[in-house]
Formats: C-alpha cells, sequence, structure tokens
C-alpha cells in the first residue's frame, strides 16, 4: 500500500512516498508557490493516504489541572480551555491525562494551509496532521520519569527538547541549527532549558532530570554537556531506538527517524479537522466494505460449500438408497414369481383354506360314524340297534343312539351288568359319552313289574364326537 | 447536492458497487446451493419412502408367500375337489341323475334347494350353500355308507348337517331307512380369475 508522507519543517517541505515501509521517492519543496506547484506536480496520479508530520517551531504548548470530571463534562473542559488559549488558532489540540490537561496549537497556520489544500483538492486521503513532539513520545518506553527531556537533531529543522512530564508533552522548543552550529547551540540551549525549568520550578534543584539524546551526531557531543549530579543522560543512537526498526546504515541526523516514526505510528492526537480527514474517513469507510464485502463472500462461500457437501453427501444417501430400493425390487420379483396367484390374494386363500378346515372339522360322513359304532357294537352282540343319528350343526356335535338289550328276559341283572360294561367301554372310545338313559339304571330291579319288562332293556345314549380323535 | 456529497460518493462509489456485487452473488451462490441442498434432500426424503414402501412391499411378499407355501396345497386340492365351479347345480343334477341309475333298488328321493350365499361380507370370493334332502331305504348300513360316499365323490364339497339312520319295524323291507341334510357348498372368485 502506498503511503505519502509530509514534514513540514522550518524551511520546506519534505514528501516521502513509501510502498511497504521502502522509501520510492523523496522531495523537499519549499514554502513558495513555485513549491506548491513542484508537489501537485509530483503528487501521484492516484490518491494515497497521506500523514503530514508538522516539525516547526511555531507550536505552543499548555498544561491545566484537570479537575474530576466525568468524560463529558472533561471533553467540554477541554474544548473551552483550547478556546481559551488559542482563540485564533485553526490547528489546535488537547488530551486530557489525570492531573493534567495537555494543550498545543500552531501559531501559523499559513505554512500548513497551502499544502493541505493541494492535497484536499487532488483528493489525497489526509489520515492527520501530526505533531513531532507529540509522536516523540512513541520511544519512551521506559518506565515513566517524573520529567525526561528529549534532544533529538536533524539537518533540516535543527535541535529538539521536549520535555515530558509522565510520557506527555509538558513543552517543546526548535531551535535552528546546522551541523556546523550544532555544538554550541546544543550547549546553550541545554543550560538555558535546565535554568528555564529551575526558575520556573518545574524542575526543583534536587530533582534529577533525565536528558536522552537521540542520534549518532547528537550523542557524539555528549561529554561537552554539563555534568550535573541531577542530570542523567543516556544516548539513544537512532538506528536502536527501542521500538523502532530503522536500517543500520541509517544517517546520523534524526530526519529519518522521524519519518519512521510517523509511518509506522499513527497517534490519537492529530491536528486535522474532520473536514480536512474527510477523504481519509470515506477510504477508510470503502476498506470497511471492501472487507465486508469480502467476509460476507468468503462466509457465503463457506456456506455455500458446505450446503454443496451436503448435498452431495444426501445424494450419495440416495444413491445408496436407489440402490438398495432396486435390489429390494428385484428380490420382491424373485419372491413374487412363485406366490403370484391372479385369482386369489393370500390372505383370501388363507381365509378360505381355513373356513373349509372348519367344515371339515364339522363334516362326519356317514363312514366317520357308522364305522366306530359298528366296531363297538360288534364286541356287544347282545345290543340290538334301533335307530342312530348324528348332528353336526349342533355345538358339541352329538350322536345318539337308541338301542335294545335283547336276551336278557328276566335276567336284568345281568343286563345292567352288560350295559355298564357297554358303558365302560363306551368311556374308552374315541367317541365320548354324555349321557346314556336307561331304566335299569335307574331303578332298583326288584321292584320292576312284569309290565314294564320290555320297555326296561331299551335305552339311549348321547354320545359326542371327539375331534382329537379324528 | 453538494460537492461533499459527490466527493464521498466518488470516494464510496467502488466499494458500494463491489458490496452490492458480493450480496447479489452471495445471494445468487447461496440461493442456488439453497436450492441444490433442498432438491437433494427431497429427493432422498423420496427416496426413503420409496424404500420404505419397497421394504414394507417386500415383507407383504414375504408374507404371502410364507402363506401360500403354507395353504397352496389345500387349496389346490379343493381346486381338484371342484369348488370352484361355476354354475355347479346343472353338473350336480347330472351327477345324481348317473348316481340314480347305480343304485336303482335304494328308492331314494332327493330335494336340491337354491344356493344362498353365506359370506355376503367378504367381497373378493363367495361361498355359497346349496341344500340338499336325501331319503333312502338302504337293505343294510354298508349299502348306505356306500351310496353316501358315491354321493361324495361327486365334484363339489358336501357337508352333511343332520344324518338319522333307523331300523324299519320287523318283517318290513328294505330294513333301514335313512334322512339326510346336507349343504353342497361352491366358491366363486371373480369373473375371469378361476
Amino acid at each position: 500500500m502506498m503511503l505519502l508522507l509530509i514534514m513540514l519543517t522550518p524551511r520546506q517541505a519534505i514528501a516521502q512516498l513509501r510502498q511497504k515501509q521502502s522509501i520510492v521517492q523523496q522531495r523537499q519543496f519549499p514554502y513558495q508557490a513555485e513549491g506548491y506547484q513542484q508537489l501537485l506536480q509530483w503528487l501521484p496520479a492516484q490518491p494515497v493516504t497521506t500523514r503530514i508530520l508538522v516539525n516547526l517551531e511555531t507550536e505552543e504548548f499548555q498544561q491545566e489541572k484537570l479537575p474530576p470530571l466525568r468524560r463529558r463534562e472533561q471533553q467540554a473542559l477541554l474544548q473551552h480551555k483550547l478556546q481559551q488559549y488559542f482563540p485564533d488558532r485553526l490547528f489546535r489540540l488537547g488530551l486530557n491525562s489525570r492531573p493534567l490537561q495537555y494543550l498545543s496549537a500552531i501559531t501559523d497556520h499559513q505554512r500548513l494551509q497551502p499544502w493541505i489544500e493541494i492535497l484536499l483538492k487532488q483528493r489525497f486521503p489526509l489520515q492527520g496532521i501530526y505533531s513531532l513532539p507529540w509522536l516523540s513520545h512513541a520511544i519512551l518506553h521506559q518506565p515513566a520519569w517524573p520529567l525526561q527531556l528529549l534532544l533529538s537533531w536533524d539537518g533540516e529543522a535543527g535541535l529538539r527538547q521536549t520535555l515530558f512530564d509522565a510520557r506527555q508533552v509538558r513543552l517543546s522548543r526548535l531551535t535552528p541549527a546546522t551541523r556546523e552550529q550544532l555544538e554550541p547551540v546544543l550547549i546553550q540551549s541545554v543550560h538555558q532549558m535546565y535554568h528555564y525549568l529551575i526558575n520556573q520550578s518545574i524542575v526543583s534543584p534536587r530533582q534529577t532530570l533525565v536528558i536522552r539524546l537521540i542520534g549518532q551526531d547528537i550523542a557524539s557531543l555528549r561529554p561537552l554537556l554539563p555534568d550535573h549530579e541531577h542530570l542523567q543522560y543516556y544516548t539513544l543512537p537512532a538506528a536502536t531506538a527501542p521500538g523502532l526498526h530503522t536500517d543500520a546504515d541509517s544517517p546520523a541526523d534524526c530526519l529519518p527517524l522521524y519519518f519512521d516514526w510517523i509511518a509506522r505510528k499513527t497517534p490519537k492526537t492529530s491536528y486535522a479537522t474532520s473536514q480536512q480527514t474527510r477523504f481519509f474517513r470515506w477510504q477508510r469507510g470503502g476498506k470497511y466494505l471492501n472487507t465486508a464485502a469480502a467476509g460476507i463472500l468468503l462466509l457465503a462461500l463457506i456456506s455455500a460449500a458446505a450446503l454443496y457437501l451436503q448435498s452431495a453427501q444426501l445424494q450419495q444417501q440416495t444413491q445408496q438408497h436407489q440402490q438398495q430400493y432396486q435390489k429390494l425390487l428385484q428380490h420382491s420379483m424373485h419372491l413374487s414369481r412363485d406366490v403370484t396367484d391372479p385369482a386369489i390374494s393370500a390372505r383370501d386363500m388363507q381365509q378360505l383354506v381355513q373356513t373349509m378346515q372348519q367344515y371339515q372339522r364339522h363334516n362326519y360322513a356317514p363312514r366317520q360314524v357308522l364305522f366306530p359304532v359298528s366296531q363297538l357294537l360288534q364286541r356287544y352282540p347282545h345290543i340290538a340297534l334301533q335307530q342312530i343319528s348324528w348332528n353336526n350343526q349342533a355345538d358339541p356335535q352329538t350322536l345318539t343312539l337308541h338301542a335294545v338289550l335283547a336276551g336278557f328276559t328276566g335276567q336284568y341283572q345281568q343286563a345292567r351288568h352288560y350295559l355298564q360294561q357297554f358303558q365302560h367301554s363306551l368311556a374308552q372310545s374315541p367317541l365320548q359319552p354324555v349321557q346314556l338313559n336307561s331304566p335299569l339304571l335307574q331303578r332298583s330291579v326288584q321292584t320292576i313289574d312284569d309290565q314294564q319288562q320290555q320297555s326296561l332293556l331299551n335305552f339311549n345314549v348321547t354320545l359326542q364326537f371327539n375331534r382329537a380323535a379324528r | 447536492m453538494t460537492q461533499t456529497h459527490t466527493d464521498a460518493i466518488r470516494f464510496l462509489k467502488k466499494p458500494l458497487w463491489i458490496c452490492l456485487l458480493s450480496l447479489i452473488t452471495c445471494l445468487l451462490l447461496l440461493s442456488h446451493a439453497l436450492l441444490h441442498w433442498q432438491q437433494a434432500r427431497q429427493q432422498l426424503h423420496e427416496q426413503q419412502q420409496q424404500l420404505t414402501q419397497a421394504q414394507q412391499q417386500q415383507q407383504q411378499i414375504a408374507r404371502s408367500r410364507q402363506i401360500y407355501q403354507q395353504h397352496r396345497p389345500q387349496y389346490q386340492q379343493l381346486h381338484q375337489q371342484g369348488l370352484f365351479q361355476s354354475h355347479p347345480e346343472t353338473q350336480w343334477l347330472s351327477a345324481l341323475i348317473q348316481l340314480e341309475s347305480d343304485y336303482p333298488d335304494l328308492n331314494w328321493q332327493y330335494q336340491l334347494g337354491p344356493a344362498r350365499q353365506i359370506n355376503p361380507e367378504q367381497p373378493h370370493y363367495q361361498i355359497y350353500h346349496n341344500p340338499l334332502t336325501i331319503e333312502l331305504k338302504p337293505r343294510h348300513a354298508q349299502q348306505f355308507i356306500h351310496f353316501m360316499t358315491d354321493l361324495q365323490s361327486i365334484a363339489g364339497w358336501l357337508q352333511f348337517a343332520q344324518c338319522r339312520l333307523q331300523r324299519q319295524h320287523p318283517g318290513q323291507f328294505p330294513a333301514l331307512s335313512a334322512r339326510c341334510q346336507l349343504y353342497w357348498i361352491s366358491i366363486s372368485l371373480p369373473e375371469g380369475t378361476s
């Protein structure tokens, strides 16, 4: 992704075009109409995200105590303070960081306006206008000292002294100085700053002030700086500044470092107004939309893939079922081949056969009745059968015999004995006796008169067909 | 429309189009996938139903096969007995006339009644009863049995309801008299299937 970085120094604007953190092009433009025209011509045809870093001497800083208020009220107070301190400044910003409010503004907006107008006219998405002092706290990764003084120098702007109070910018000064002027300017500036801090009671005489020196050029001048028990110096070469990853052969001054900072970090505090950053917001909105579209598309693809996969599984199951169905069909055809009867269904056949079996059970033909009876009577020749009748419709089916005992005239005792034997034989035959009616078995023989003699020898017996014996 | 709006549209036009196209693509894709899935599910459902029906049908066929195997011999025997004749009365009467000539001295009488359906609730086949009353005077029981056996051998099913065989008074000839009530059973299957 292309990135346009513009650093405004007191003498000129330096523009750097980067792609994936690598410098593609860099050029300086003077604060003149000619410079603006050059920038206009130099800008890439396709608008790219732009960040402006302000490294000007015309930047003011203020602090205020922050009373315990709610967030909204704090914000209102901040706006009020900004209006109070910088009423006619176009570029101003503030930060609530308990227990203080930090405020700053750029006093000469004429230096920024032309560049911003060019960028907005070309519809370049301006992400923000950042202050170098505000940005430089990014390198303060060490435990927060109450007060730290950061000294950095670059050949374009000069020496910058920034005082941090618990990582927030308390004040910052830019002193123009070339490489040749750096030594006296540095020594003098440190002296002046220290005395200023003492005089303003920002630092008490017994309080330790940490001074951090960034860049090889400035670090090499460390022996010339005043030694004091309450002054602690730390040198941070630009190439090894913590949290930053510049090339090992970076130049001695901090200019590349500043570009690196702004290329890698985007501070929350910016001088740009919402009107100035509208293109960036829209561009970001467009990116969000693209990302959302890609996300939705991806989600849809995954969902569709899952659905297609499941469909394939379902189709596979369907095919398996179809194969099973075909097998079943073939098997059924095979089974039904030798059982198909167009005349009658299996159930009807079963019912019909069972009905006819039922008929069969109630169908005693003369042969079936007369044979067992005649077999039985062969053993009893004195029994003369007079009538035999049977009823298949009765339930149970019954057989009735009417007979007479022959050859027992006057010998009733013997006749009764003979009848009892017959009765006993009946019990063992397939025909179950139900009832045997005989006067012989009911009366005493001695009481019989002669007139009843003949009827005494008559008897009838009712038998029941024994189905189990069939 | 202000310049701001124009600029906003210019910046957001392409992403919005992309978003819209993506949404349409998603909708089309998901609709197609969903339709495909629903069709596959529907096909599976239908196939499952078909399979279940086939399984039930096979079970039914297996049951029918078992029933056929179990009852077919008896059923065929009924067929052989001539139970499934259409309009059997004529054949019976011919057979009775033939029997009359076989037993000229039996002095027997018969009465064949009209057919009556006894299973009107059964739609697939009908069982008919023709009542038959026979009176005869056999010389002895053996002749009675022979006659009845020959009567039973006539095609069809002869069901004995009641029978009575009694000895005549001494001196009367023939010595026995008999009276039997029977039913001649026939079965009618649907037209064209017997």
